[in-house]
């Protein structure tokens, strides 16, 4: 009794193991569930390129982050060997990070390129919204202190009652093109979009509004020369609305990357001039599947590092054919066992299967038929000649790729293309079949011959639609786990000791007479 | 299209199926290391010789591809005989001669092979096309049983025989396996012999099927079924029941066939006996199976007359 819990224990481990990896490969690491869709995917590059004017030189380069939409994953960057990379998260202010290059020594103009893959993410994913605010430090002399207090009484909105309005209005005043005294006061004549975003920020700051100020773009635009949006960012951790010069939605645009959050600048080179930055996007559609491992091999994952994409592009698409398997050896469990067809051999089934899966399955089955029958037919005639074993299955052999290369031949030149795919038949085990299948005939009587061959045939065609769907295909192949389910589904069945569905026709005849006998 | 029977029905009725007989009679009761046994015929006969239960002679045993050049010797003290594989099953590779006319052997059915015929049959044999698992495998050549007259009316050529199931050493199941034109004279219900149920208590028929059907008369000779007596009743049996102090196989199928003059005769034994008995029968093993489970509670190691008298008392019929 004992062994046998432990058997079902076993059956149960092994079912839910092979369910909840795959459950948390598709939950956590992306792996796509039913179809290995594409996704886009956004390369961002940004190019730096300076002179050095010093012997030690450090570039610090603001760079993206995750943040509640988009994720960030697979940075590189190419720099010169002397340079020694290192990213800095700003903790607890996650939301700013910086890539930093330091080098000595170096000669001539610089190049240094920092890439990294953006890609969709939904919005429970990452919480980075509730990172702390930083403080700004306000820094205006009292002549300045002045102006801005003008400013704000200006405004007709009280920002503890309203902080919307009186921000919108304040960007309105910040923003004219005839900018009034008090604002050229703090901004200069020619200010850019981010010093006037900067003076709000600095102005709010001294009314207690927190704010961030981030740049960004639009990934859906996207261009070779890729323009930096300024944007202000107001919020308590929870809610954030956002403030751009020249717009009152208050909203993002969609798929809007914050390529700076906080932090003083985008770039600073010391020990160098000329310095000149441009970032760039380019968007592809890549597998989801594919692009999961990619992502992930970041995370070191274990479940990801000994996943078969891991193998060679070669390696995966022979394994893509070899996961298939234990779902054909199911099929033929469940089809002899439950239903109790027989066939002539006991995996032949799943190998002509395979083979179907690279003829189509009337081609297939028309090519098998063709082999097979003109196999028997050959074979006969070696009944006559008192062959021994061995040698007699080698001649069929022989004969049995004569005919695949003959058959091959003639339907090349009938314009065929499908003869060409008879190779994938498996020959070897078509030599055993059509030796059996003879010995069947002889012995038994061409019924039988039928009744197995057919039930072979019955049964490859029924682990060819299976073995061939699409959704089973890629399961089997992102979650190659399963096959542990399916090996608890085997072993269940190999203690099924109910009736086959044939045996309920076999033993009909006890459903007249039997009760007067019991 | 099929007109299928209740599984509910079947499991009433205590009908084994294919799944149930593989898990809960064969697995349970026949560890593996006492296959060999059963499975090579040569080895039955040594073991059943030890044990003193008669089986047909044994002339010769060809064990390579040489002697297979000699076969004209080995043959020559013989005028009828039997080639078999060692390791066959469901009757496969088993060649009957019934005289010889000049250089040519014959057939049950008159027809006739040359030496040729069958130096080829022995050497597929020795090279294990009738094996279970394509292994070489060794050709017995033994003695032709002369079938009793009993059974002259109920069969076409071959040797009528019995096939006796026998549970953990007690008799559970009979029934008799005719040939027929169909089978070529071979005595297995695959190949289209009668299988007549047979009442456990007095060896008297309790009805006929041939591939899967009921059937009352022989097909070939048109004798009434239900007439059919098998002689020597008891002694067949007790020599059933003796086969599992033999292979300690817990489900085994002992055939055994009748001479005229040497009686009852082991043929050979079966540790995977199928489940046609059923059909013939018109009865379950399930039912029997836990009358036996639930005497032996009781009564445990009995020995085979104890066996048998429970057997034929439990499993009468009639």
């Amino acid at each position: 009794m004992a062994s046998k819990y432990r058997f079902y224990i076993l059956v149960a481990i092994l079912a839910f193991t092979g369910i909840s990896l795959t459950i948390y490969k598709n939950k956590v690491l992306h792996f796509p569930l039913f179809t290995d869709k594409t996704i886009p995917v956004w390369t961002v590059e940004s190019h730096i390129s300076f002179q050095p004017t010093d012997k030690d030189v450090e570039v610090s380069l603001a760079i993206p982050g995750n943040q509640n939409n988009l994720a960030i994953a697979k940075e590189t960057q190419i720099s010169g060997k002397e340079y020694e990379f290192t990213i800095v998260e700003n903790v607890p202010h996650r939301e700013h990070r910086r890539a930093i290059w330091k080098a000595s020594g170096v000669e001539g103009k610089q190049d240094i390129l920092y890439r990294a893959s953006v890609y969709d993410v939904s919005q429970s994913e990452l919480e980075f919204y509730k990172a702390d605010v930083p403080d700004v430090s306000v820094e205006f002399n009292e002549e300045q202190l002045v102006a801005v207090n003008e400013i704000v009484k200006s405004i007709n909105v009280d920002p503890k009652k309203d902080e919307v309005a009186f921000i919108d209005a304040l960007l309105d005043v910040i923003s004219e093109p005839k900018l009034q005294s008090k604002v050229t006061l703090l901004l200069g004549s020619k200010p850019t979009k981010t010093k006037r975003l900067e003076l709000a920020q600095l102005i709010l700051a001294t009314l207690d509004i927190k704010s961030v100020l981030a740049k960004g773009f639009e990934l859906d635009k996207s261009k070779k020369k890729q323009k930096l949006t300024a944007v202000l960012c107001v919020g308590d951790g929870d809610k954030w609305r956002f403030f751009t010069l020249g717009s009152d939605s208050h909203k993002l645009p969609p798929r809007f990357l914050f390529w700076q959050r906080g932090g003083n600048s985008l770039l600073d080179v010391t020990g160098g001039k000329d310095v000149k930055i441009s970032i760039s996007v380019l968007k592809e559609n890549k597998l989801a599947g594919a692009f999961a491992v990619d992502t992930a091999s970041d995370k070191k994952s274990m479940l990801v590092n000994f996943s078969i994409y891991s193998l060679p592009i070669s390696q995966q698409s022979t394994f893509k054919k070899l996961l298939m398997v234990p779902l054909g050896a199911l099929i033929v469990v469940l089809l002899r066992n439950l239903v109790g067809i027989s066939t002539s051999g006991t995996f032949m089934p799943i190998l002509i299967a395979m083979a179907f899966l690279e003829t189509n399955v009337l081609p297939g089955i028309v090519i098998f038929l063709l082999i097979v029958s003109s196999g028997l037919a050959v074979r006969s005639y070696l009944t006559r000649l008192n062959l021994l074993l061995i040698p007699r299955i080698s001649a069929v052999l022989i004969v049995v790729v004569f005919i695949m290369a003959f058959l091959s031949v003639l339907s090349n030149k009938l314009g065929l293309r499908q003869g060409l795919t008879i190779t994938f038949f498996p020959m070897i085990v078509l030599s055993w079949t059509i030796e059996r299948l003879c010995v069947l005939w002889e012995e038994q009587g061409a019924k039988e011959v039928f009744v197995r061959g057919g039930g072979s045939l019955l049964v490859a065609v029924v682990a060819y639609s299976v073995m061939s769907n699409g959704t089973a295909r890629h399961m089997m192949f992102a979650f190659p786990e399963l096959m542990l389910t399916v090996l608890a589904i085997v072993l269940l069945l190999g203690r099924y000791s109910g009736y086959r569905l044939s045996e309920l026709i076999r033993f009909k005849a006890f459903d007249e007479g039997g009760s007067d006998n019991v | 299209m099929f007109d299928f029977i209740k599984p509910s029905r079947l499991r009433e009725l205590g009908i084994v199926g294919m799944n149930e007989r593989n898990v809960r009679y064969i697995m349970e009761n026949n560890p593996r290391k006492f296959f060999p046994v059963v499975d090579d015929k040569l080895k039955t006969k040594i073991a059943a010789q030890k044990h003193k239960i008669a089986v047909p002679q044994l002339y010769s045993v060809v064990r390579e591809q040489s002697q297979v050049r000699k076969l004209k010797d080995i043959l020559a003290p013989y005028s009828e005989f039997v080639i078999k594989p060692a390791n066959g099953s469901q009757g496969k590779g088993i060649l009957v001669i019934v005289g010889k006319d000049g250089d040519r052997y014959v057939k049950p059915n008159g027809e006739k092979l040359s030496l040729l015929d069958l130096q080829r049959h022995v050497s597929n044999t020795l090279s294990g096309l009738y094996s279970l698992g394509g292994e070489n495998d060794n050709a017995m050549v033994e003695a032709l049983v002369h079938f009793t007259d009993a059974f002259k009316n109920f069969t076409y050529q071959g040797v009528p025989d019995i096939r006796l199931i026998v549970y953990k050493g007690y008799p559970i199941m009979a029934m008799m396996r005719l040939a027929t034109s169909e089978s070529d004279g071979k005595a297995n219900l695959h190949q289209g012999a009668v299988g007549v149920g047979i009442n456990l208590g007095d060896g008297r028929a309790v009805g006929a099927v041939m591939h899967n059907v009921t059937c009352l008369a022989h097909p070939d000779t048109g004798a009434k079924l239900s007439e059919l007596v098998v002689p020597h009743w008891d002694e067949q049996v007790l020599l059933a029941s003796r086969c599992y102090e033999v292979t300690s196989l817990g489900y085994l199928g002992a055939d055994i066939v009748i001479d005229k003059e040497l009686g009852p005769l082991i043929l050979e034994l079966n540790a995977r006996p199928g489940l046609s008995i059923q059909i013939a029968n018109q009865e379950g093993l399930a039912h029997r199976r836990a009358k036996i489970d639930a005497h032996m509670a009781q009564n445990p190691n009995e020995t085979p007359e104890q066996r048998v008298a429970f057997s034929k008392k439990a499993f009468a019929r009639g």
